[in-house]
C-alpha cells in the first residue's frame, strides 16, 4: 500500500496560514537564514542544480541550471517571478499551497533572490483566487515586520522585495513569456523565444519564472540537502509530485506521492477507485496541453519522460479519471474548445487551426465526418504543433492526437458506424419506445417539449425530430419501456 | 524582529518546546476556498460556541488551516492532543456538537467522523 509522502504540502492543514510563529515553529525561514548565513549565491544554485529539481508547472525544465544562467547574466537588476496563474482544468494544487502555506513561497522566493542576484520579486496570482491574494499579502506584511524580507534580511546586506501582480484571467499567462508581458502592463500575448527571459525577460532584465509548487520544494531542500531530495523519486525525476485528482474517482482531492508512483496506485490504492462499481478508462493528465492515458498502461510509473512516452505529459499535475461511460472524442473536443476559449489569437496557427480542427472534432461528434476526416485532422494536427508561437499552441493538439492514438477504434465508431457506444455525442443516438409500454402517460406528460404521442394505455412514441434527448422519459419510465439507442441520424 | 540566523532558530526552539500548561486539545479546521465552500467557518462558529457553553474553552483551541487535500470528506478537521492527532470529516453543522462530545469531551480514537491521521512529511 502506498502511503503519500509531503514536502510541497508539509504545512497545509497543520499550520494556521494567518500565523508567522505557526511557519516559523516548522523550522520556517531557516532555509533563507542558513543561505544567507552559510552559502554563497553559486552554492544556491549548485544545491538545487544538484537536487535534480525540475519545473513542477509542466515542462519539467531543470530548475537549477534556469537559475544558473540568470546568476550568469551581467546586470544591475534582476527579477524573481512565482508563476501563480494555475488554469488547467481540475489543477488546484498551487492555491492550496499559497493559501495554506504562504510563508514557504516568500522564503524560496527570497532565496532564488540571493541565488541569482535579484533584489525585487512577484508574485503571479490570478484574481480568482481573493483568499490566496488575501493570506499572502498578510503573510508579506508579517514577514516585513520581523526582517524576514525587506531590507538586510535577518541582519545580511541582501534585500529583498515581493509585490503581487492579479492576472485577469487569461490562461495564455501562464505561459512565462505572456506572464511577463502582463506583469509590465502590455497585453499578455508571448513572444518568441530565445532570448529566454532568465536572459532578457521583466523589463528586458534577466529574470526567472517559477511555478509555485516549484518554489515550495526550495526550503526543504535547502535545510535538508540535495543528496536527501535526491532519495525520493526516480533518477530522472527526483522528489514528489502534487496531484489534483478529480473526474470519476471516490477520493477526489489533492495528493503528494513521490516521482514512479504508479498510476495504478494513484488511483486504486490512494484515490479508492472509481465510483459506482464503474470500470477505469483513462485518465487525462497534463490538462489542454497533455493527453488520455489508457488503462492499459496505469502500471507505469510516472514521471515527466514516463508520461511524454506515453504521448501525454507532466502538466501542474491535474489527473482527471474518465470512466467507461466517458466518451473520448468529446473528451478531447472539450479540451481543445478550452484551447480555442484561450487561445490569444496572435499567430495564426493557434487561432484559426484550432478554430477548424474544432470543427473537424465536431463532424465527428455529429455525424458528418467521412473517410478523410480523420487525414485532416492528422495534418491539422501536425501544422499547429509545429508552426504555433509559443507552448500554448504548440501542445493544444495534443488531447486530440493522444485519443487518436489510444482509442482509434472509438473514431472509427463514431465516423463509420455514426455510433458513440458512450451515448454522449447526442445527434449519434435517441430514445424509442419499446413494446413493453403500458401507455400510462407519464412520460408524455413530463417531456419539456410534448414530443411523446400515445393514447392511454397503449404504446407511445417518441416524435424523434422534435426530440431534444434531454432523457426525461427514460429516467421517469417505471416499466423500463423507453430504450437508448444507437441511430437518430436522420434528424441532423 | 530577527537579527541573525541563531535567533531565529532560538525562538523555533522555543516554541516546539513550548509545554502548555495543561493537556490543551487544538482543532485545526480545514478554511481554505474549498472547505470554506463546504462551510467550514459555520462549522468553526458552532464548535467555538459549544466549547464555550461546556465551559471547556480554557483547555481547547480552535484555530484555522489550510487544505489539508481531502475534498471529498470536506469540511476537514484535525483534533491534536499532544503527540495525538485524528483526522475528521464531513463534519457539518449538525455534527458540531457531536464532535466536541466524543473527541474533544472524551478522546475516542474512533467514530463515523475518522478518516484517518495526518499525513507523512518532510519535516517529521
Amino acid at each position: 500500500m502506498i502511503e503519500q509522502y509531503r514536502i510541497v504540502l508539509r504545512n497545509c492543514g497543520v499550520i494556521d496560514p494567518d500565523s508567522l510563529d505557526d511557519y516559523i515553529k516548522q523550522y520556517g525561514y531557516q532555509a533563507l537564514g542558513k543561505t544567507l548565513a552559510e552559502m554563497t549565491p553559486a552554492d544556491v544554485v549548485a544545491e538545487i542544480e544538484g537536487a535534480g529539481l525540475r519545473g513542477r508547472g509542466g515542462g519539467g525544465f531543470p530548475t537549477g541550471f534556469k537559475w544558473k544562467i540568470a546568476a550568469q547574466q551581467k546586470s544591475d537588476t534582476k527579477f524573481v517571478v512565482c508563476n501563480a496563474d494555475e488554469g488547467d482544468p481540475g489543477a488546484f494544487m498551487d492555491r492550496s499551497v499559497i493559501e495554506g502555506d504562504p510563508h514557504s513561497i516568500i522564503e524560496a522566493m527570497a532565496i532564488a533572490g540571493y541565488a541569482i542576484g535579484a533584489s525585487m520579486g512577484y508574485v503571479y496570482v490570478r484574481a480568482e483566487y481573493p483568499l490566496a491574494i488575501e493570506r499572502l499579502n498578510r503573510a508579506i506584511d508579517k514577514a516585513k515586520e520581523k526582517g524576514l524580507l525587506g531590507d538586510n534580511i535577518l541582519g545580511s546586506d541582501f534585500s529583498f522585495d515581493l509585490e503581487i501582480k492579479f492576472g485577469a484571467g487569461a490562461f495564455v499567462c501562464g505561459e512565462e513569456t505572456s506572464l511577463i508581458h502582463s506583469i509590465e502592463g502590455y497585453r499578455g500575448e508571448p513572444t518568441t523565444k530565445p532570448p529566454f527571459p532568465a536572459v532578457e525577460g521583466l523589463f528586458g532584465k534577466p529574470t526567472i519564472v517559477n511555478n509555485v509548487e516549484t518554489f515550495a520544494n526550495v526550503p526543504a531542500i535547502i535545510l535538508k540537502g540535495k543528496d536527501w531530495f535526491r532519495s525520493i523519486g526516480t533518477e530522472s525525476s527526483p522528489g514528489t509530485k502534487v496531484f489534483a485528482l478529480a473526474g470519476k474517482i471516490n477520493n477526489t482531492g489533492l495528493i503528494e506521492v513521490p516521482m514512479g508512483t504508479t498510476i495504478n496506485q494513484i488511483i486504486f490504492e490512494i484515490g479508492g477507485g472509481i465510483p459506482n462499481g464503474k470500470k477505469a478508462k483513462a485518465i487525462q493528465t497534463g490538462g489542454p496541453s497533455g493527453g488520455c492515458i489508457p488503462v492499459k498502461y496505469f502500471d507505469t510509473a510516472i514521471d515527466y519522460e514516463s508520461l511524454k512516452a506515453l504521448e501525454s505529459m507532466m502538466g501542474s499535475g491535474g489527473m482527471i479519471v474518465l470512466d467507461e461511460d466517458t466518451c473520448i472524442v468529446d473528451t478531447a473536443k472539450f479540451y481543445l474548445d478550452f484551447t480555442v476559449d484561450e487561445s490569444c489569437g496572435k499567430c495564426t496557427p493557434c487561432r484559426i487551426g484550432n478554430k477548424r480542427l474544432l470543427e473537424l472534432l465536431e463532424k465527428v461528434t455529429n455525424g458528418t465526418a467521412d473517410e478523410n476526416t480523420l487525414n485532416d485532422i492528422q495534418s491539422l494536427s501536425q501544422v499547429i504543433k509545429d508552426t504555433s508561437l509559443c507552448g500554448l499552441g504548440q501542445t493544444s493538439p495534443n488531447p486530440v492526437l493522444s485519443t487518436l492514438k489510444f482509442f482509434p477504434e472509438e473514431y472509427k465508431e463514431h465516423i463509420v458506424d455514426k455510433k458513440c457506444s458512450a451515448f454522449v455525442c447526442k445527434e449519434l443516438y435517441q430514445y424509442v419506445i419499446n413494446d413493453s409500454c403500458v401507455g400510462c402517460t407519464l412520460c408524455s406528460k413530463k417531456c419539456p417539449v410534448s414530443c411523446i404521442e400515445g393514447e392511454v394505455k397503449g404504446v407511445h412514441i417518441i416524435v424523434q425530430d422534435d426530440c431534444i434527448k434531454c432523457g426525461k422519459c427514460y429516467e421517469v419510465c417505471k416499466f423500463n419501456s423507453v430504450d437508448l439507442v444507437p441511430g437518430g441520424l436522420s434528424n441532423v | 524582529m530577527f537579527n541573525n540566523l541563531d535567533e531565529l532558530k532560538t525562538y523555533s526552539d522555543e516554541l516546539r518546546n513550548k509545554k502548555e500548561s495543561c493537556d490543551c486539545v487544538e482543532v485545526l479546521v480545514g478554511m481554505s476556498s474549498c472547505g470554506i465552500a463546504a462551510g467550514a467557518k459555520e462549522v468553526m462558529k458552532a464548535l467555538q460556541e459549544i466549547i464555550e457553553q461546556r465551559g471547556i474553552s480554557g483547555c481547547v483551541k480552535v484555530k484555522q488551516t489550510g487544505c489539508v487535500g481531502m475534498c471529498y470528506n470536506e469540511p476537514t478537521m484535525e483534533i491534536k492532543r499532544g503527540d495525538e492527532s485524528i483526522l475528521l470529516g464531513p463534519v457539518n453543522v449538525e455534527d458540531a456538537e457531536n464532535v466536541v462530545d466524543m473527541h474533544i469531551g472524551n478522546e475516542l480514537k474512533i467514530s463515523k467522523y475518522v478518516i484517518g491521521n495526518k499525513f507523512k512529511t518532510c519535516l517529521d
